[in-house]
């Protein structure tokens, strides 16, 4: 039982987490492993005695912010793996038409600071309170941030 | 198309090619793997330190623990994310380091300096390193809680902590339950205000927790504990936002009588306390701005520093 309760939940979020990952941390490899280490801690809650989630919302911000952690400590370690190039990382994603891909590596070239906080509120529908909960952050340094990123994407917003 | 929905197709197309096998995770949960090792390892070179002996016969600061060596390979725009909040014109500040393990002339600090300062030095440019990729070096095994990727690296990690008479991890548990860190530490030093998530502990009860602390007015202030024992070789250091000389500090004796340090500066809030056999920094998400004094205090007196040897 425990198990199917993990399974579905990994299968469900995985995306997101390695999503997330890839922003904060640009690298495919480093983002995997991201994944590996908060899939293993959501197994963990899975297991008796469970963790209770107070719903389907309340799981989701708590692999949020797990996830986010565990990107922290990526960027705080010596041993952190130098970044794959972007154009090799961007290549290895087929996408659909030129302007995503362009979107994509403007902005994975963003400061990382930019590039979470974007993907929590365009992707995740998250607010900014919301973000700047999961973050640690004043909700005007997440405003801050989403509008600079935007102003630094403009170009890329005008093209399409 | 809006910029909402470009962005959304954009990275709906990215996808994780990971292939969930419930059995990697029923083995991982009773062990560790290398690249946990190292994620664990980034986890434990982070955090904080300090305690009581020595503290009545000696009066500390921030100073004293500073560690003399920069740490490597943070990445810029991670250390000027927080400083960019206060100060958004100006240029970010000096780095600096504390090692978590004491005074700057304890074996323990005096030690990670050394090794620190070692891997500054080493392989500077990643070639090594990255011609080595996730492959096996042969050392998870010894050195499963440091860093060294290759036998160089490993024998200066063990020269180093012989010359200080250190020992080095060999063990590493995650803590599930609370009762669990209470029953290994020697009692419930953290009383009902305090949550407790996403702990862990080495072999000789050096340990680490994120936590939460639910004042009686409501607030909730989130910081994250570490406690280095001594006589062990822990690579724990919590980097600060500009120099020691930003911090307000101050000593406070807590309500369970033991003397604690406390620290504010623009972008954090610290206690530290030197106990008998361990240096334990607690790091509290806030700031000069965000917390007074009184508030900082009231947050130690939360904790029974006495059961924490």
């Amino acid at each position: 039982m425990e198990q199917q309760v993990f399974l579905s939940r990994a299968e469900r979020y995985q995306d997101m987490i390695y999503r997330i990952a890839l922003n904060a941390l640009t690298s495919p490899q480093d983002a995997e492993d991201v994944l590996q280490e908060v899939l293993l801690k959501l197994y963990k809650v899975c297991q008796p005695p469970q963790k209770e989630f107070e719903g389907e919302e309340h799981l989701r911000h708590w692999l949020i912010r797990v996830t986010v952690n565990a990107c922290r400590d990526v960027h705080r370690s010596a041993w952190r793996r130098k970044t794959l190039p972007l154009e090799t990382a961007s290549a290895s994603i087929p996408f659909e038409e030129p302007v995503q891909q362009e979107l994509f590596e403007a902005v994975m070239a963003l400061p990382e600071r930019y590039r979470v906080v974007l993907y929590l509120f365009y992707y995740e529908d998250l607010t900014a309170a919301q973000i700047a909960a999961a973050l640690k952050l004043s909700v005007s340094a997440v405003t801050t941030r989403l509008c600079r990123g935007r102003e630094k994407l403009r170009h890329i917003w005008k093209e399409d | 198309m809006d910029e909402n929905n470009l962005y959304r197709q954009t990275f709906s197309q990215i996808h994780s090619s990971r292939i969930i096998a419930i059995e990697e995770y029923q083995v991982r949960a009773g062990g560790h793997s290398v690249s946990q090792r190292a994620l664990l390892l980034a986890a434990a070179a982070v955090l904080l330190a300090l305690t009581a002996m020595a503290f009545a016969v000696r009066m500390w600061r921030l100073q004293e623990i500073a560690a003399p060596y920069p740490s490597p390979s943070f990445p810029s725009e991670v250390l000027t994310a927080a400083w960019e909040e206060t100060q958004p014109q100006a240029a970010p500040p000096r780095e600096t380091y504390l090692t978590l393990q004491g005074y700057q002339d304890s074996p323990e600090s005096l030690a990670l300096s050394e090794w620190l300062a070692f891997q500054q030095s080493y392989d500077p440019d990643h070639e090594i390193l990255n011609r080595i990729g996730n492959a096996s070096t042969g050392l998870e095994e010894r050195y499963s809680f440091y860093t060294p990727y290759t036998r160089e690296m490993a024998d200066e990690l063990d020269r180093i902590a012989e010359k200080y008479g250190l020992k080095l991890h060999t063990e590493f548990y995650d803590i599930l339950d609370r009762q669990e860190l209470f029953d290994r530490v020697g009692g419930d030093f953290a009383g009902g205000a305090n949550g407790l998530y996403s702990m862990y502990m080495y072999e000789d009860g050096t340990f680490h927790y994120d936590g939460d602390v639910t004042m009686p007015d409501g607030t909730v202030w989130e910081y994250q504990m570490n406690r280095c024992v001594k006589g062990s070789l822990t690579e724990a250091y919590l980097m600060l936002y500009g120099g020691v000389e930003d911090f307000d500090q101050w000593t406070y004796r807590t309500a369970c009588g033991v003397p604690v340090l406390l620290a504010v500066s623009d972008a954090q809030a610290l206690i530290l306390a030197e106990r008998k056999n361990s240096f334990v920094t607690v790091n509290v998400f806030a700031d000069r701005e965000s917390m007074a004094r009184e508030e900082l205090e009231a947050i130690a007196d939360t904790f029974n520093w006495s059961i924490i040897g």
